[in-house]
């Protein structure tokens, strides 16, 4: 009876943690949430059409801060919170803290494009806009024609891209991903973020910043699987007990 | 024979009355006291429903002040060193509003918190007078327009003086006959923040 009890309250405790670790997060509002409101009209209008040419479906979503949370944490749960499938890939810009990162569903990772793909588009073509010319509307077109190709070219297939993002025409089998070499471990210096390091939860080489995930359970620390889990191990250890007994 | 039946069965019976009478009576007082710790029990946890969610406000106002420190911290880091003693001091603000959420540790993580918008103010001051973030029109504009804005949301005394006004009168109740009752089932004291000054809390503001 004390080891149900026992078992009851750690249950309580275990769920009562999951619940106090819950965010909430904005509306989704289309495919472009420019919360920073540093993007153009028309580079809403050109995501949206990129969006009805490409198999895969972007969103984009833009914040000043993120108020400590960590970009990729917040990418992927965001990435969860919206539901969004396995074609779907979030790209999240964080202005003030000058750092980005992309979740994409199950997929697009395993066929279309690669982790490393993607930290490669994000070396090659987001970068240099985002960081040092502040052109977040070239960044994100760029970014964007480019993985858009990425995925159709893994397809075998090309993606009509005239018109978009001011460009003339991109195919997916012209598109070549460039610097295959680079490893989303060398991105951490270019953030230009003083304050990386500052604190403990930080790190100047924090792969966050640039990789991709799809472990919505990153950060709960708990999960209806985990529960179950820890209920088996200990039916089964108890029930092992009372028979020896 | 039959006799001697009959009366070696009637103390029986009379011994089996008395007893019924007792486990009754024993059952009733039982019932009682339950009632009575039940529904001292269920009266002053609905009346700490109220300080909980006065809480769960002041939680919402220092997660806000946690926040806006991290984003102040990670503009001022760009121009000024990391031992800055204006960053320092806001540093410090955030570590003890961040440190573990024990009600124990409540009163010295609201103290925090109402010290973070002076230290804050202190610290856009100075990285408005530097020149480098002048000549940055996006870190311009977060010193100058949102981060003070931030600042002044979240400095308010409000959340603090529900609380408190709210965990004093339930936990002066608490000490009531009914409370004494309900305590014995586990109701507990709400924490206080009796050592938090008003003139500290005038001095947030």
């Amino acid at each position: 009876m004390k080891r149900i009890i026992a078992l009851m309250i750690m249950l309580i405790i275990a769920l009562s943690l999951t619940s106090a670790s819950a965010v909430v997060y904005p509306e989704k509002r289309g495919a472009v949430n420019d919360d920073a409101a540093v993007l153009s009209e028309s580079t809403a209008r050109d995501v949206e059409l990129l969006n009805e040419r490409s198999k895969v479906h972007f969103t984009v979503v833009t914040r000043h801060f993120l108020g400590g949370a960590e970009a990729q944490s917040y990418c992927s749960d965001l990435f969860a919170a919206w539901n969004l499938s396995d074609q779907d890939v979030l790209l999240l810009l964080v202005i003030g803290e000058e750092k980005y990162a992309a979740a994409m569903g199950g997929e697009v990772a395993n066929k279309l494009i690669s982790g490393e793909q993607l930290n490669s588009l994000f070396s090659s073509k987001l970068r240099q806009p985002f960081i040092q010319e502040r052109d977040y509307d070239k960044a994100v077109g760029e970014f964007l024609l480019a993985a858009g190709a990425q995925a159709a070219r893994a397809q075998g297939t090309s993606l009509n891209t005239a018109g978009l993002f001011g460009t003339s025409e991109v195919s997916g089998t012209s598109q070549q991903s460039s610097s295959s070499g680079n490893s989303w471990y060398n991105f951490g210096s270019w953030t230009g973020n003083l304050w990386n390091g500052f604190f403990s939860s930080e790190d100047l080489n924090d792969p966050d910043t640039t990789s991709y995930s799809f472990d919505y359970d990153h950060d709960s620390g708990f999960s209806p699987g985990k529960l179950i889990l820890i209920v088996a191990v200990l039916f089964i250890i108890l029930r092992n007990r009372r028979r020896r007994k | 024979m039959s006799e001697n039946t009959s009366s070696a069965e009637k103390p029986l019976v009379k011994e089996k009355k008395t007893l019924d009478y007792r486990i009754a009576l024993a059952i009733m007082i039982v019932m009682i006291v339950c009632a009575l710790l039940n529904g001292a029990s269920k009266a002053w946890k609905k009346n700490r429903s109220s300080v909980d969610a006065a809480y769960v406000v002041l939680e919402e106002n220092l997660q806000q002040r946690v926040e806006t420190a991290y984003n102040l911290l990670t503009v001022a880091g760009r121009y000024l060193a990391s031992d800055d003693s204006l960053i320092a001091a806001v540093k410090s603000d955030l570590k003890t509003m961040e440190s573990a959420g024990a009600s124990a540790d409540m009163e010295t993580r609201v103290k925090a918190g109402y010290s973070f918008p002076t230290d804050a103010q202190s610290l856009l001051k100075a990285l408005s007078g530097n020149q480098a973030v002048q000549n940055d029109s996006r870190d311009k504009m977060y010193v100058e327009l949102m981060l003070p804005q931030a600042v002044e949301q979240c400095s308010g005394t409000a959340a603090m003086e529900s609380y408190r006004s709210a965990s004093q009168s339930y936990n002066d109740g608490l000490r009531s006959f009914s409370g004494f009752l309900a305590r014995l089932t586990g109701v507990s004291f709400a924490p206080t923040l009796e050592t938090v000054s008003s003139s500290q809390s005038a001095a947030a503001e």
